[in-house]
């Protein structure tokens, strides 16, 4: 994956940084934290990566596409979410829409 | 170990991304060049305005060889130089990714809200502040402590960010420069030549010698007369 796409060193720094905080959003498959200044978020996963795919494979309607979720490895969260999200009442929106992260 | 469902998930990625391209590129192109369109891509209200540099395939398909000869950068070696001379405080778009599909070769980074300094010069705009000396400074700054030069510093290749727009303010644009496209840079390695400060390609706004003295390729602007420089010397 780490060929098809590659975030900047300022950005994974941004995301990186932003997990020290409290998280926007946290269930019990992991934690999501929002980055106002791209739209963007990091997931720290409290499941392995693969059980964190299944679950997303098995959300019924708002489900996030495949290239929303990226994985990375080497730092302190496991996911980048890429996707323009937006945060109200604890929960993430695309487009309006809203779509189930974690 | 990969298994199947890794594989399929890697397909499915891949897919979501072409998708995902191919609706940016339906998006409003904001400029092209020889080397790459790059359109709009939309973003909240309160975030960082983005856009996609998308390289031409033709680019693409030329070989390590034949890009030597034209020397162009490859789309990975422009973002590591944006990457680093951004890190560095250097004025330029914020890299913020890579995307590579089937169909596209893309870099994705800060839009920046403004204009050319083509437009400002073809549509009669004028820039006051800042001065050229500064944009001078900024690229004696880019040559001397960042080790690169830019070989294609065209007016299409710097940009004034403003909020102004040339309908209202054409003469007293005011804004910060931004320097793009580092498509064709090079970096300098060792002692600068006299060579190094003369690669060029284009119609560079300015010239470098390496006893560091600058030679202005623009005359002044005269009141009424447009094509030469948007600015105020
Ligand atoms: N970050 C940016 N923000 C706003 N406009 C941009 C940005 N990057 C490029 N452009 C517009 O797209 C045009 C082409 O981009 P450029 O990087 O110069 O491509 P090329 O390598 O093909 O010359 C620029 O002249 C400018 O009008
Ligand atoms: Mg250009």
């Amino acid at each position: 994956m780490q060929s098809l796409i590659r975030y900047s060193t300022n950005i994974l720094r941004a995301l990186s940084e932003s997990v020290s905080k409290a998280p926007t959003i946290s269930t019990n498959r992991g934690d999501l934290y929002f980055l106002s200044r791209y739209s963007m978020g990091a997931i720290r996963l409290k499941i392995p990566l693969s059980e964190y795919f299944d679950f997303l494979e098995s959300i019924p309607e708002n489900r996030p596409k495949p290239s929303w979720t990226v994985p990375v490895s080497n730092l302190n969260f496991e996911i980048v979410v890429d996707a323009n999200i937006e945060v109200r009442d604890g929960k993430t929106f695309v487009d309006g829409r809203e779509v189930v992260f974690v | 170990m990969k298994t199947d469902k890794d594989i399929e998930r890697l397909n499915n990625l891949k897919d979501s991304l072409e998708e995902e391209l191919d609706e940016i590129a339906r998006q409003n192109l904001i400029g092209e060049g020889q080397a790459a369109k790059v359109f709009n891509i939309k973003t909240a209200n309160e975030s960082l305005p983005l856009c996609a540099k998308m390289i031409r395939p033709e680019l693409e398909k030329m070989s390590p060889i034949e890009r030597k000869r034209r020397q162009y950068l490859s789309p990975d070696e422009e973002f590591n130089l944006q990457e680093k001379l951004f890190e560095a405080g250097f004025p330029t778009p914020e890299p913020i990714a890579r995307k590579v599909s089937d169909k596209y070769n893309a870099i994705i980074m800060e839009r920046i809200i403004g204009y050319t300094l083509a437009e400002i010069d073809n549509r009669g705009g004028l820039i006051v502040e800042p001065s050229w000396s500064e944009l001078d400074g900024i690229i004696d700054n880019l040559n001397r402590n960042h080790r690169v030069v830019h070989r294609d510093l065209h007016l299409g290749n710097i940009m004034l960010q403003t909020r102004q727009t040339i309908e209202n303010d054409r003469n007293s644009l005011k804004g910060k420069i931004y320097i793009i496209d580092f498509g064709t840079s090079k970096r300098i390695f060792g002692q600068a030549t006299e060579e190094d400060y003369n690669l060029t390609i284009g119609n560079n706004v300015i010239r470098y010698t390496s006893d560091g003295s600058s030679v202005r390729m623009l005359k002044p602007r005269m009141p009424g007369i447009r094509g030469e420089t948007p600015f105020l010397f």
